[in-house]
């Protein structure tokens, strides 16, 4: 359903397609040129070469079977900075060596999704394996980088910033979850209930900048087994259902989503720059929020 | 394998509970309109702990076509059911016991009896919640752009999902 003539506008190209497990859809006001649908293929092709574990030709699985010190690029440098962020605000919860406590877990490239038996190894700590100034990472042997909380995020911005430099200047990048508004129009999403997708806990507007959701019961393979994983204790999180996170990049809004696991909503306002609002659907109870009040963000929430 | 006696005693006070059982329902079957399933009213004043016969479909009411659909159909009292569903450490039960008064629901108690660790705490956390979820409003009445959920996961792990429930069912 269109809401109106501005989304009309920019909806009137459509690029669909599917990449790192997930549903692309790239709203613009022209079709793309054939072109620039290969570079963002292409910018997605070399995202998901260096950074996932799910591929054995990844650098991430090359750092995982030797160790050692290696320097990250750009968009590691975006991220591991953010993933410094986030562990510090959330005293170590949100760390990127969770990668194979999720193997030994059950999700790992071949989608084994049952448990390995005994319990997780203990996950390394991140304090002081990245190096700001130089953007080198110093990663143990065995260690399973997983920038799952950040990396679908970053991924968006990339293709965003793909699109903006060919010109255009009005549209929408929406990654099954993560997505990123670029112009002047108002686009009203509906904040999908995690236990019904033809519900809505609420509604809110995004105008030049970016949404992230994530929730316990999606990318989840056993009961109480899923992707978000405390990584002081090994385990996957408990109590909250789904998280909704907007900010003024996609990265942001991701990184957002996965602290709102861990912080309250007003403290991952103050802990990230650039989030606007975090709305929180715990397992019971009302929704919390923090942030909605900001004049960017028009929300109704129903709970 | 150690029987599990702990019981979760929900309090209902709102229609807005009603509604949050009644969105559960329509989940777990895909139709909003799930009818509760089968189950012998018990005499509540007995204080009868029978498992229901999940066979037993047994209308309390006399109600001559069924034309009628309203919560007024169901007679007053306390109904029971055993639920039962295989996960990936086997075969699970849960009851579920339903207290009934004018037509609303007064009580609910759900007894988790998981034999699996991993799946009791998740009935527990289920038991826990069940009167107390966010229902939300169906998506067709809003007019929105776009849709902010990670529904939409990979074919390749939505598949291996599959297999494994498939696996489950056949062991």
């Amino acid at each position: 359903m269109i809401a109106d003539a501005a989304v009309d506008e920019i909806a009137a190209g459509r690029m669909e397609f599917d990449a790192i497990g997930t549903r692309w859809v790239i709203d613009t006001p022209e079709p793309l040129p054939l072109g620039l649908e290969a570079r963002i293929l292409a910018e997605i092709n070399d995202f998901d070469f260096e950074w996932s574990r799910f591929r054995p030709d990844s650098v991430v699985a090359a750092v995982a079977r030797e160790g050692g010190q290696f320097p990250v690029g750009v968009d590691g440098e975006a991220m591991l900075r953010l993933y410094t962020r986030l562990a510090d605000a959330t005293d170590g919860a949100v760390n990127p060596f969770v990668g194979a406590t999720l193997e030994h877990l059950g999700y790992d490239p071949t989608y084994r999704l049952s448990p390995a038996p005994g319990a997780p190894k203990p996950v390394p700590g991140w304090e002081g394996r990245f190096q700001r100034t130089t953007a080198l990472l110093q990663l143990p042997r065995g260690t399973v980088l997983d920038v799952g909380a950040v990396g679908k995020g970053r991924l968006v911005d990339v293709v965003a910033d793909v699109i903006r430099r060919a010109g255009i200047e009005s549209f929408t990048v929406d990654a099954g979850g993560d997505l990123r508004h670029v112009g002047p129009a108002r686009v009203r999403i509906g904040l999908e209930h995690p236990l019904d997708p033809t519900r809505a806990v609420g509604v809110v507007t995004l105008t030049d900048g970016a949404i992230a959701a994530s929730a316990t019961n999606r990318r989840a393979w056993a009961d109480g087994l899923h992707h978000v994983i405390d990584a002081r204790t090994g385990a996957p999180v408990r109590g909250i259902l789904a998280t909704w996170a907007l900010a003024r990049t996609a990265m942001i809004a991701d990184a957002a989503s996965t602290a709102a696991f861990f912080l309250p909503p007003s403290e991952v306002l103050s802990a990230l720059d650039g989030v606007h609002a975090v709305v929180v659907m715990p397992t019971s109870g009302p929704l919390r929020h923090a942030g909605l009040d900001d004049e960017r963000v028009v929300a109704e929430l129903y709970p | 394998m150690t029987p599990v006696t702990r019981s979760t005693r929900i309090a209902l006070s709102a229609a807005a509970s009603l509604a949050a059982v009644g969105a559960l329902a329509g989940c777990a079957s895909g139709d909003a309109s799930a009818t509760p399933a089968p189950a012998d009213p018990t005499d509540a004043s007995s204080g009868s702990t029978a498992a229901a016969d999940p066979t037993a479909s047994t209308d309390p009411t006399d109600s001559t076509d069924g034309a009628a659909a309203g919560a007024s159909d169901y007679a007053d009292g306390t109904y029971e059911a055993t639920g039962s569903y295989v996960s990936p450490g086997g075969q699970q039960q849960v009851d579920v016991s339903l207290t009934l008064a004018d037509g609303v629901v007064t009580d609910v108690v759900v007894t988790p009896e998981a034999g699996d660790p991993r799946s009791q705490g998740f009935q527990e956390q289920f038991a826990g919640g069940i009167a107390d979820v966010v229902v939300g409003v169906p998506l067709d009445e809003l007019a929105v752009d776009k849709v902010a959920g990670s529904s939409l996961t990979s074919g390749g792990f939505n598949d291996a999902v599959e297999q494994i429930k498939a696996e489950a069912l056949g062991a």
